[in-house]
């Protein structure tokens, strides 16, 4: 079973509803779980058990009911398991129950402002540390009305912070547009305008170090229209055969062009 | 002893089934289905790319071949595209179809198939950006591409990979289809007719609160028409191996799109 993020954006609150029936009808049968709200404090993972849920039913989250219980500055992660997690893990909790596998157990995690909401089906697993991420992404959209954002989604095992820098190229001249830093665990916001990108401006990003979900979004209209998707990994340029090989080749390739 | 029974429950559903076939001959590109919608409400337009330059370092241009259809997954027309190496051009789809009545259809994008992938036994894929403008709206809303659905040969033949179940089986859309009005586009990816079930469901025990069937062809693409009630849940019953729909919720102005 994986795990669920609660994002962040200027001017938005995340929010996300869970579902408890599998995507199938085939693999496992619903019953009621545990929701457990999961954090890290920069050098353990927490968890607090905050309901339970009942088999074929929704549950919605925003981010004002986590107020009275996450410290500041924590980026909380949503799951649902057949028995509630431990309250204090030295390493993030293994989520053990029984999960469908085709399609993965997905929720909706999304964004909201006073205007609008958006969302995308998505889930999220631990990433080895370190790792690295390179990712092709043609969303900045150069209408002056609209302001577009990365939201870099991380989550690992260890529940120690650290930092890792991402960097933003323009592949056709691998002029390096910008750079910040990311952090483990959390969601990383950073705004894609200003940095010299246009309409026909292929970014890439790179972060040697770290390893996580590009998200792109994009808001106009003090948030009347809202657009959320994130890239694909560069595995999935290519089907069958050795799909993690190709991505291999395209890392070298890339991270070389730009040492 | 008991992962063998696990096994041997999940046999039916996955012996000889995959997802999606390989494409017949080594290099053929691969592309989803991706829905094109064009009317006085929708415009639609591609993130296009070339891949096969992300792999090799080439100064030259390179042919893309895109291909749309019709509703009915008749083929409407062919384009061979240049495109320069680590460029982006936002393809304007809508363009493409505004000759024809039909206001959703389907499209794909091949790629020329570098080296380097041929050597690894791999084929490459589109999978990647549409967006949609709504009521002319000031900004276009994504959704990624997600199926192996069609591939393209070297003498220019179609195919489609989309994988068929043996058993029929629901698919499950982990979404609420509540507060507003949805619209679930779903498309044929096989080579042979689909009979597809969308039921609407308040609770999975209870009898469906609504039905709606359509037989689709292959490349086919139809629209589901659902309005939003508290804790609705919806199912599609079908021979495909996962019918996942891409779900428009609409709202007065603005819409959210997205995979189900």
């Amino acid at each position: 079973m994986p795990f669920y993020p609660l994002l962040k954006a200027p001017a938005a609150k995340g929010w996300i509803k869970l579902p408890n029936f599998p995507p199938n009808n085939w693999e496992i049968n619903s019953f009621k779980r545990y929701i457990n709200l999961s954090w890290a404090d920069g050098d353990v993972w927490n968890s607090r058990n905050i309901g339970i849920l009942g088999k074929d039913k929704f549950i919605r989250f925003n981010e004002a009911d986590f107020e009275n219980i996450l410290p500041p500055d924590v980026c909380p992660f949503i799951s649902l398991t057949s028995k509630p997690l431990m309250e204090i893990n030295s390493n993030l909790p293994t989520l053990v129950d029984k999960t469908s596998n085709l399609p993965l157990f997905r929720a909706a995690i999304g964004l909201q402002t006073e205007r609008a909401s958006v969302s995308y089906q998505g889930e999220i697993n631990p990433f080895h540390a370190p790792g690295s991420l390179l990712s092709f992404c043609p969303f900045i959209q150069t209408n002056s009305k609209v302001k577009n954002y990365l939201l870099f989604v991380n989550l690992e095992s260890s529940g120690i912070f650290r930092t890792a820098e991402i960097e933003i190229f323009d592949s056709s001249s691998c002029e390096l547009k910008h750079t910040s830093k990311i952090g483990n665990n959390r969601v990383s916001v950073i705004s894609l305008d200003d940095l010299g990108f246009s309409a026909t401006s292929l970014p890439f990003i790179i972060c040697r170090e770290m390893s996580g979900i590009p998200l792109f979004y994009s808001t106009a209209e003090n948030g009347k229209f809202l657009s959320l998707e994130h890239s694909h990994p560069p595995a999935s340029f290519v089907v069958h055969g050795d799909r993690w090989g190709a991505q291999k080749v395209l890392k070298q390739k890339w991270f070389s062009k730009v040492n | 002893m008991m992962n063998f029974f696990v096994k041997l429950i999940k046999l039916p559903w996955l012996f000889c089934q995959p997802l999606t076939k390989k494409p017949k001959n080594n290099g053929d590109p691969v592309s989803e289905l991706f829905i094109w919608r064009n009317s006085t409400e929708w415009a639609t337009y591609f993130e296009l790319f070339d891949l096969a330059s992300l792999f090799e370092e080439n100064e030259k241009s390179r042919n893309v071949v895109l291909v749309f259809f019709k509703q009915d997954g008749e083929e409407f027309k062919r384009e061979k595209i240049q495109i320069e190496p680590n460029i982006r051009n936002t393809i304007n789809i809508s363009e493409y179809v505004s000759a024809l009545d039909d206001q959703i259809g389907t499209f794909c994008v091949f790629h020329e198939t570098p080296k380097a992938v041929k050597n690894i036994g791999s084929f490459i894929a589109d999978r990647g950006y549409v967006s949609y403008e709504y009521k002319k709206s000031p900004l276009r809303f994504y959704v990624h591409g997600n199926l192996d659905a069609i591939s393209y040969s070297t003498d220019h033949k179609l195919f489609m990979l989309g994988g068929h179940s043996f058993l029929k089986r629901k698919y499950f859309i982990q979404y609420e289809l509540s507060n507003f009005n949805f619209e679930l586009a779903f498309v044929n990816p096989t080579n042979s007719n689909k009979h597809l079930v969308l039921k609407q469901f308040k609770n999975l025990l209870t009898k469906p609160l609504a039905k709606q069937a359509k037989r689709l062809k292959p490349r086919e693409v139809c629209i589901f028409f659902v309005k939003g009630i508290d804790g609705q849940i919806a199912s599609m019953t079908s021979n495909l191996v996962m019918a996942r729909p891409i779900v428009f919720r609409l709202s007065e102005d603005s819409v959210d799109v997205f995979h189900g």
